[in-house]
């Protein structure tokens, strides 16, 4: 019997098939899965944006109607185009900080027509537990105070924290998230204004 | 006997071989997420279930293993239901997986988990496998929820935040306002905070069992 002379054989086959059977497993849990929870993220995506734009105010695809476009910064950025009777009526804008307290903050930032905010989510941080989470809509509405601002009101340098001579509140203990998050909104306003017409034209 | 071997394994997960106070196992996640009691909850349910399972199945397959490849194949088996817990709570439990989705990865950081399928699970019959991940589990839920709810406390003045994500809506009745307008304690909440807070629980253990023994 070749098991008893190669032990090492009859060891190779053992993992070797517990290797198979658990690659097996978790390759078919995937597959089982992948439809659902692509279906899952989409509907997320989906319901962080309506709560932004609501959904009763466009009539296109929000998510099909998407474009990526180069930020000043080179790095990338997706934006949701909502339209009513192929009118655009506002644009919600995924994009990125680095100035945050750790790591990257994502932000998605819903802008109407005329420049002003529809609403600020955060879709990703790694900001401190308990302090700079704050910005996490379901932790405080520190974000809700930016809902309907826009660049006219207030005006350039008030848009900072009450700590740098502006007009909003920051997070306790967390100003360098707020301030991070301040001025990404600032930027995307800005970058929305000049570049309005590119932004709804643009074919994907 | 058997009854006795349950007592034994009870008393040893919650409290003599404590995996977070004893074996000092598992402390990479377990200092990592403890600033809120319920965040603490959150990795204890997942790190016990996750448990439960390895042992179970390490358990079933002991008399299949030699002893040369029996550490990859424990991995094997941790990794695979892991990353299988992952799929199905992502597919199935979306909402809970927005909220527990981030500490599961790391229950396969947790050491804890391969030290009782070497140490436990590999050598006893299935029942005792399943009961050892149970009591091993629930005492490293307890210590995370223990340290999760003192570093609460004392960084922000509350207890239970939050519980609303794990339970429910229904749920912001449980969050209790410890101090009013309390100005937060950042020392606590940061990493250090969860160092001291569980030398301060290894203390007290410590004390009590010394105790135990001077009156034995």
């Amino acid at each position: 019997m070749t098991i008893k002379t190669h032990p090492i054989l009859l060891t190779t086959l053992i993992l070797g098939l517990f290797a198979l059977i658990g690659t097996t497993l978790v390759a078919s849990t995937h597959q089982i899965t992948k439809e659902k929870i692509k279906q899952n993220e989409y509907e997320t995506l989906l319901k962080t944006l309506n709560s932004l734009i609501p959904s009763s105010s466009y009539d296109n695809q929000l998510i099909k109607d998407s474009v990526i476009l180069k930020q000043n910064n080179g790095s990338d950025m997706t934006i949701y185009r909502a339209r009513h009777n192929e009118q655009a009526i506002a644009a919600i804008i995924n994009t990125s900080t680095k100035e945050g307290y750790n790591g990257l903050i994502q932000l998605i930032i819903g802008i109407h027509l005329d420049g002003s905010l529809a609403g600020v989510r955060i879709l990703n941080h790694k900001e401190t537990p308990g302090l700079g989470d704050a910005i996490e809509i379901r932790k405080s509405n520190w974000l809700t105070q930016f809902e309907r601002k826009s660049l006219r009101q207030p005006k350039n340098i008030q848009w900072a924290v009450k700590k740098d001579g502006g007009t909003f509140d920051s997070i306790t203990s967390a100003t360098i998230t707020s301030r991070a998050v301040i001025k990404s909104i600032k930027q995307t306003l800005e970058y929305f204004l000049a570049h309005k017409s590119e932004i709804f034209e643009v074919k994907k | 006997m058997h009854i006795e071997n349950l007592k034994k394994i009870t008393l040893n997960g919650l409290w003599t071989n404590n995996s977070a106070l004893v074996q000092l196992l598992g402390l990479c996640p377990l200092l990592a997420v403890t600033s809120t009691a319920i965040n603490g909850l959150g990795l204890g349910i997942a790190t016990t279930i996750t448990l439960i399972l390895s042992g179970t199945l390490v358990s079933l397959i002991r008399n299949l293993l030699r002893q040369e490849i029996r550490l990859p194949v424990f991995m094997l088996i941790i990794a695979s239901i892991v990353t299988i817990i992952e799929l199905t709570m992502n597919a199935w439990f979306h909402e809970l997986y927005l909220i527990l989705g981030i500490f599961i990865p790391l229950i396969v950081t947790n050491c804890v988990i391969i030290g009782r399928a070497e140490a436990f699970a590999s050598r006893q019959g299935v029942f005792l496998a399943f009961w050892d991940g149970l009591m091993m589990g629930l005492g490293f839920t307890i210590i995370l929820v223990l340290l999760g709810s003192m570093r609460e406390i004392l960084g922000k003045g509350t207890l239970f935040s939050q519980a609303d994500l794990m339970f429910g809506n229904g749920a912001d009745w449980i969050t209790l306002t410890v101090f009013d307008n309390y100005s937060g304690f950042l020392l606590a909440i940061l990493p250090p905070g969860a160092f001291f807070g569980l030398a301060f629980i290894i203390a007290i253990k410590n004390i009590i069992d010394n105790h135990q023994s001077h009156i034995k």
